[in-house]
């Protein structure tokens, strides 16, 4: 009996009209380590502060890399809760395994070291530890009062994972918009009754796309609908996405309801910023805040979209980055400063701003302030150390949308150039009398976005030798050495890009291989270039580096009498369009000098140039991990 | 298990209170010194962010209603923030066991406040109780978090709360030392002579207060009795008070190859051993292993749950009824439960549900599934027992004074021909003889009725790597073959990496030294008995123009970099089992060319017994060079006072490993 079921399913392939029976075309297939057969969002708009929505997502795990897509999860907080939640497990022809229901997930909050208690947590079922392949069926209902925004619809969300059917239907009251805005995505048919509006998007069998280094991200292939209601309300705040405007007025109408900074601290700051010039001002208030707040998150109910009482921030001296800018506005304010509140999404992998499309695609605050004629200034509220006016990685080079009292506008934050990025490594070695030892003298240089590397400015920072010795001796390693003195500093420059530096003193008798008969020294023992990429001529993805950086090292060394130089690296000046290479190794008077310099460029490359890139890598690579070598004169 | 519970069974206690004879405590909440406030740097850690001023705790017990005794910490802490990188001290956070009754354990009692320099006066901002947030945090455990309003650099922060808690089995511990140098902490604890408790003082620094008094004590509670009337009780009884202290504690910082820091940290260990009310019996509770053992056989969470049910006698007459020899019984048993029932990620010695059900579900924690183990092979008649231990994150147990909380994973063993064999089975890698990792520390307790005691855990415990590259020179360029074998512990470690980041990262990482080198197609196999696993590169570069080629041999393996980076350790150094290492290359001298120089043999050695062995060999036969670079470790443990030398043992392996072999045109 049980063997003609199994052939009934075989043949027919469909029980109940479901197939998770793991036979998925080739096609889909390419580059997949998951493969979603159903993805449905439901929508179902009732009011501008309430909404309900289903999805159903069926997954089909195919592989041990694909096992991230078992980890299901569901966010909910005070705006947005979770009616009905269930997953079903299903084996490779198909049948069902397992059913888990609400009390079979992990209820967690979402805290850490800087929050101290948010309305935010989730729902979470681990089935990682399954073997795959398995098929896994995703069914959440959540209802929603007080409502931002729409979530878009992606049915490719990551790298890897095909598509067989996805589909998303909304349904808007008559009285309200729906806003939208497709790519690579067909137009929606739409059904009207008198009540209702209803969309509907249909997508077939989209292939996987694989995750590439120096990629774009996957929204930038995958087919997407962005959704945003014209209408909204949260919080008791009401809005519209129909402009950016309409997010902005939003903000205010928050922004407006919390109480001026107190005459007190307003005269405080009057106080120690008169009679300055306007740049003088802002970097006054800036290091009075820096001086005098920390980051602390509290997400609870509107908080989690308000800034706090700029009093609250003054008495408490903490809040996180809507508290922490909005308050700073405040003082710059009563410092007769001008400046905007600007929302941005910070962090590596940005969500992108479509300036034709105004959507809630950020998660963090900054101040945009216009200083001097043609001069803007960007301050970054949550670091007690960052460089006054400094962006760098983390809100750099993507658009922002800043907030001011009549108008807002989208606005570009900018990074600096790849030739002011620059980390410099000077070394100088003597060696001793006997010649077995050498004295290190090395000298690094951060410039621009460079005071990054190896986290620089942080470590600049510290005033704990312990730490800093650690930091040290782990980004300053001299092979076989002793680190005998050092220093780290940033500097305190007031105009132009950040920089610091590190200097150390460190010996070491391993630095020179000395056989027989030759001496071996790898003059680039300090700054030789590691990453290497695999070729690729498939690739997808246009190659894309959000920002540039240049690399220089130089070093000098005597070398004692009686050697003669073997061999000796030839120049080298390479240029491609992703940057530059050049070095050159001398030997005259008894001194060996080597130069070395790296510009990599920011910038969109076609995907066809990407195994340049690859082989520029490798040729740095080998270039830095040259030797000279030397034979003994007779 | 509450022992107190389990002493008054009639008796509903409606209140308590006793007094202490105190000496007056180190500090007074709100009375800060104006020193305090303006000391700049910690004057025995120069430097530091931050420094505790004074951690002040009493430890006390109380009649809890009906709850019966509690234990009562109130614990006042003192905090000076030098510098910005010192306001993480300002966010604390109190997590505790609620329980299912949500009560297990309470704090009450919050009081927090910030002090510092303004313009000449000392500013207060105090804590309100708007800003205390408590969340559930899963596992009935809640977590409670405030920020101290007003921190900045410079100030003075404190705060203060009351725990109570209906575990007295195994108070909390007392830590002395933390993450950042600590100028007084002081604990004392007030014990009721009914109760005898083991007191441990761990870590290496000593008390600068050790002191020991004792009073009588009332303790004033209201009964009623089984006719419903309330009665005064009023006991008297001869109170212990201990009083501990150290001064000028230094930091505890991290360092590398090591099992658990906790360990480290200068803490005081309490553990209930017995108690006798006036009037009644002597119970014992855990004055010894002995008993300790005892308890954990007869407990239904776990010697129970390890005694083979109709269950288990039915699942191993299925697996194993059929083979003939233990070993294979074991190892087919094993097997399919690594199979069947999935580890999810928790640590416990406990199971608390029915076997049976844990195998249906397809999942539990280490406990629920190694216990499940056991009940299985003794079900197929084989001689097996439970092992408890500490694994290597959560530190070793006190190999005199049990404490149930210090052990937190259970392994299996199985004497099968005069050998006793350890299994695990949380995970699909780990074939008979092999445990996780973490586990391979120190020594376990082997819970038993026939044979209990320590077992070692490490005994036998070795990895062996042996990478093979053969090259040579076919016309314009070089082509090979790099092997990578992995056998015992470094092959579980290559299986882990596998099946946590796929066979790509594996083979990535592999390639990570041969990037000058073009990889072919890799090949990836594994075998048991003995386990093993073998990964095949084909390799080839473009080979350089010139009469003169310098050749690294080192160069698909070996050690490149030292992996002892600090310069100095305060802490030993712990590895979980020991190495070989093996790197053996074989070039063909291409024709018209000739070995000019090559590296010269070497041998060195570390410690008296020759701990470490590296050798390095270089011979020439006809045109086959063949280069052996190998490293071999005999010990686990290595003191702070040998560092500098092995580390610089270390850094002459890599020099030996850079170079080179010359070949010139003939």
């Amino acid at each position: 009996m049980r063997v003609l079921f199994f052939f009934f399913l075989l043949v027919t392939g469909t029980v109940a009209g479901q197939d998770f029976a793991l036979n998925v075309p080739d096609s889909l297939r390419r580059y997949a380590h998951a493969v979603v057969r159903e993805d449905e969002l439901v929508l179902d708009v009732i009011s501008p502060s309430e909404v309900e929505s289903r999805r159903r997502q069926v997954i089909t795990i195919l592989n041990k890399n694909g096992l991230e897509h078992a980890l299901l999860v569901t966010a909910y907080d005070k705006f947005q809760s979770v009616r009905e939640i269930s997953a079903t497990q299903y084996d490779v022809l198909g049948l069902p395994v397992k059913t888990y229901r609400k009390k079979d997930f992990q209820d967690i909050a979402y805290l850490d070291d800087v929050t101290m208690a948010s309305d935010a947590r989730y729902l979470m079922l681990d089935l990682r530890n399954q073997n795959p392949p398995f098929t896994l069926e995703f069914v959440v209902t959540t209802k929603s009062k007080g409502v931002l925004t729409y979530p878009d619809f992606l049915p490719q969300s990551s790298y890897g994972v095909s598509v067989e059917n996805a589909r998303c239907e909304v349904r808007v009251p008559v009285a309200q918009t729906l806003l939208y805005k497709g790519a690579r995505s067909p137009e929606p048919d739409i059904t009207r009754t008198d009540k209702a509006v209803t969309y509907v998007w249909a997508f077939k069998n989209l292939p996987a796309i694989p995750d590439e280094p120096y990629n774009l991200p996957v929204s930038r292939f995958a087919p997407m609908v962005r959704l945003t209601p014209g209408q909204f309300e949260m919080g008791n705040f009401t809005g519209s996405f129909e402009s950016w405007d309409g997010l902005a007025r939003w903000n205010r109408q928050m922004q407006e309801a919390l109480p001026p900074l107190n005459e007190k601290a307003v005269r405080e700051i009057r106080e120690a910023t008169r009679d300055l010039p306007e740049i003088e001002r802002i970097r006054t208030v800036y290091r009075m805040m820096q001086n005098s707040t920390r980051y602390v998150s509290i997400q609870l109910g509107i908080g989690g979209w308000q800034p706090f009482d700029p009093n609250f921030v003054h008495a408490k001296k903490y809040g996180d980055c809507k508290a922490l800018s909005w308050y700073t506005l405040a003082m710059l304010e009563a410092a007769g400063v001008n400046a905007f509140y600007t929302l941005v999404y910070a962090g590596d992998n940005p969500r992108e701003l479509d300036p034709a499309f105004p959507d809630n695609v950020f998660n963090h605050v900054i101040l945009t302030v216009p200083a001097g004629v043609g001069d803007t200034l960007w301050l970054e509220c949550t670091s007690q150390i960052c460089p006054f006016g400094y962006l760098g990685t983390f809100t750099g080079n993507r658009n922002a949308l800043a907030i001011g009292k009549e108008r807002a506008g989208i606005i570009h934050l900018p990074a600096l150039p790849a030739e002011q990025n620059v980390r410099t490594d000077s070394v100088q070695i003597q060696l001793s009398e006997d010649r077995k030892t050498a004295h290190i003298q090395w000298d690094a240089g951060f410039s621009g976005m460079a005071i990054e590397d190896d986290q620089f400015y942080v470590a600049a920072a510290y005033s704990d030798p312990q730490e800093r010795r650690k930091w040290i001796e782990g980004n300053f390693s001299v092979k076989g050495g002793q680190v005998e003195s050092f220093d780290l500093l940033m500097d305190s420059t007031t105009i132009g890009p950040p920089n610091g530096r590190v200097t150390l003193r460190a010996s070491s008798s391993q630095l020179l291989n000395v056989t027989a008969q030759r001496l071996y020294f790898q003059p680039n023992f300090f700054q030789s270039w590691t990453t290497a990429l695999k070729p690729d001529s498939a690739r997808v993805s246009p190659v894309y580096r959000r920002f540039g950086n240049s690399y220089v090292a130089d070093l000098q060394i005597a070398i004692p009498a009686g050697w003669a130089p073997e061999t000796m690296p030839a120049p080298v000046e390479e240029s491609t369009p992703f940057g530059a290479y050049v070095r050159s190794v001398s030997f005259s008077d008894g001194a060996l000098h080597y130069r070395r310099r790296i510009t990599l460029q920011a910038g969109t490359f076609p995907a066809e140039q990407y195994n340049e890139l690859v082989v520029l890598f490798k040729k740095m690579k080998k270039w830095d991990g040259e030797s000279v070598v030397f034979v003994r004169k007779e | 298990m509450n022992y107190a519970k389990a002493l008054w069974p009639t008796l509903l206690l409606l209140w308590t209170s006793f007094v202490l004879t105190a000496q007056k405590a180190p500090m007074k909440f709100g009375k800060i010194d104006p020193s305090e406030l303006s000391l700049t740097d910690c004057d025995f850690e120069p430097g530091a962010a931050a420094l505790v001023l004074c951690d002040y705790g009493e430890g006390e017990f109380e009649i809890q209603g009906d709850n019966g005794f509690v234990f009562v910490l109130t614990r006042h802490k003192r905090i000076k923030l030098f510098n910005k990188a010192g306001l993480d001290q300002a966010n604390i956070s109190l997590e505790f066991f609620a329980g299912k009754s949500g009560d297990f354990e309470k704090i009450r009692n919050i009081k927090a406040a910030c002090y510092s320099m303004e313009n000449g006066a000392v500013k207060t901002t105090e804590l309100s109780s708007k800003e205390i947030f408590t969340t559930d945090i899963g596992h009935s455990e809640k977590e409670i978090k405030f920020a101290i309003p007003g921190a900045r650099e410079g100030c003075v922060i404190e705060y203060l709360y009351e725990m109570s808690s209906r575990d007295i089995a195994g108070l909390q511990d007392w830590f002395f030392q933390e993450d950042i140098p600590v100028l007084h902490s002081e604990y004392r604890l007030f014990v009721p002579d009914f109760f005898t408790f083991q007191k441990v003082l761990r870590g290496s620094l000593g008390l600068t207060i050790n002191k020991e008094n004792s009073s009588m004590v009332t303790y004033l509670g209201k009964v009623s009795g089984s006719d419903n009337r309330t009665r005064d009780i009023n006991i008297n009884a001869l109170t212990y008070q201990y009083q501990w202290a150290m001064d000028k504690v230094p930091a505890l910082r991290r360092e590398p190859f090591t099992a658990a820091m906790r360990d480290f940290a200068a803490h005081m260990e309490t553990q209930l051993l017995s108690y006798q009310f006036q009037g009644g019996e002597a119970h014992e509770v855990m004055p010894s292993y002995e008993k300790f053992n005892r308890r954990l056989v007869e407990s239904d969470d776990f010697g129970k749950a390890a005694k083979p049910g109709s269950f288990e006698k039915q699942l191993a007459g299925e697996l194993a009824g059929s083979l003939p020899d233990p070993a294979q019984k074991a190892g087919a048993i094993l097997k399919h439960i690594q199979e069947k029932v999935k580890w999810n990620g928790g640590h416990s010695i406990y199971c608390d549900q029915p076997t049976a059900k844990i195998y249906a579900n397809g999942s539990g924690d280490a406990g629920d599934i190694n216990l499940l183990l056991v009940a299985c092979l003794r079900a197929a008649g084989l001689q097996a027992d439970p092992v408890i231990l500490g694994t290597r994150g959560y530190g070793l147990p006190h190999p005199v004074y049990p404490k149930s909380s210090k052990f937190n994973y259970v392994l299996a063993a199985i004497d099968i021909d005069g050998k006793t064999l350890l299994a695990d089975a949380t995970s699909r890698d780990l074939p008979l003889g092999f445990v996780a990792q973490k586990c391979l520390h120190g020594e376990g307790w082997r819970v038993s009725e026939v044979s209990p005691g320590w077992i070692p855990l490490q005994n036998n415990a070795s990895g062996n790597q042996t990478t093979l590259v053969q090259v040579a020179r076919s016309g314009d360029s070089w082509t090979g073959k790099a092997t990578f074998k992995s056998t015992g512990y470094a092959a579980t470690e290559v299986l882990q990496k596998v099946n946590n980041d796929g066979k790509e990262a594996y083979f990535k990482y592999l390639l990570q030294p041969l990037t000058d080198w073009n990889p072919g197609e890799p090949q990836f196999s594994r075998s048991d008995g003995p386990l093993s696993t073998i990964a095949e590169i084909p390799v080839s570069r473009d080979a350089e123009d010139g009469d003169v080629l310098y050749f690294k041999p080192v160069f698909a393996g070996g050690i490149q970099d030292n992996p002892l980076v600090a310069e100095t350790r305060t802490w030993p150094l712990d590895f979980p089992f020991v190495t070989n290492s093996n790197y053996v290359l074989t070039l063909t001298v291409p024709p018209g060319f000739s070995v000019a120089e090559m590296p010269t043999d070497a041998v060195m050695t570390f410690g008296e017994k020759k701990d470490l062995v590296f050798q390095y060999r270089c011979s020439l036969e006809a045109d086959q060079l063949t280069v052996i670079s190998k490293l071999q470790m005999k010990r686990l443990f290595f003191m702070p006072d040998e560092y500098a030398e092995l580390r610089q043992f270390y850094s002459l392996i890599v020099q030996k490993n850079q170079e080179m072999v010359v070949l010139k045109k003939t």
